[in-house]
């Protein structure tokens, strides 16, 4: 909204999103999967200490990237890579998990959620960008993210009565 | 049954923000077919299609699925906390 005054300038904080996303879904990838693979009883490895160090040699490589050449957006790349796979090995995790623990609905619901983010991903490459595709894309991404939400909320719901360590 | 009332508040408060969205509208969403049978000078046209021209419902539509985003991961982050707590710190840092 600040955007649409053109009263702040924040393209410091789009030039930093994926700076700050890549390492977040990568922890997000890394524990969901430590946790399908512990609920089908394989054994969980550490929790922090493999995607930090896979954090810390991805924003090394980014770095090292830009200082090489600030120009070319090799640098924002490689982090938009690891966040685009990551994202969509945790939608992958979500919906197995989904489907194994007999929930088709959140399996569905994160396949819609996916399918979306596949939707918005060709849109946004048209080149002529009116205001009737912007709401169209807007209300695609809203209801593709509605549909994660409720399917968050119905598997934590899930987790809550056939699994508690709290 | 729980399930059915939780779909039925979330499709409520969506429902909700969306009458707010439309209320603020002062003008309908355009589109070029429309500009065209008002006949609308070339230059008004073209301004439909600018890039980045927002207007201020499509900011507050814009923020519905931040929203949504947020609500899901944290819940992700709290699923995986109830199965292994070192998990879901980790889950809850990366959600933030």
């Amino acid at each position: 909204m600040a955007s649409s005054g053109g009263a702040t300038d924040i393209r410091w904080l789009d030039a930093g999103l994926f700076v700050w996303m890549a390492p977040g879904y990568v922890l997000l990838f890394w524990s969901v999967w430590q946790i399908v693979r512990g609920v089908n009883r394989k054994p969980m490895l550490n929790a922090s200490i493999m995607p930090l160090v896979f954090i810390g040699l991805m924003l090394a490589s980014s770095g090292y990237l830009y200082t090489a050449n600030p120009d070319s957006p090799a640098w924002e790349r490689v982090l938009l890579s690891v966040m685009v796979l990551a994202t969509f090995a945790t939608g992958i995790l979500l919906i197995v998990f989904g489907f194994r623990q007999k929930l088709p609905r959140v399996g569905w619901l994160f396949i819609v959620n996916l399918v979306g983010i596949f939707l918005l991903n060709g849109l946004a490459r048209m080149d002529e960008q009116t205001i009737a595709l912007q709401w169209v894309e807007e209300s695609i991404n809203t209801v593709s993210w509605l549909c994660f939400a409720f399917a968050a909320h119905k598997l934590l719901a899930f987790t809550r009565r056939n699994f508690g360590v709290q | 049954m729980r399930g059915k009332e939780g779909l039925v508040d979330w499709c409520i408060g969506v429902l909700v923000y969306w009458l707010l969205v439309i209320t603020s509208l002062q003008s309908p969403v355009p589109s070029l077919s429309i500009s065209q049978s008002l006949n609308l000078s070339i230059s008004q046209s073209l301004n439909l299609l600018i890039p980045m021209n927002y207007t201020l419902p499509l900011a507050l539509v814009d923020f519905l699925p931040v929203l949504f985003t947020a609500i899901g991961l944290v819940n992700i982050a709290r699923m995986v906390g109830h199965i292994s707590r070192k998990h879901g710190q980790v889950a809850l840092v990366g959600a933030i």
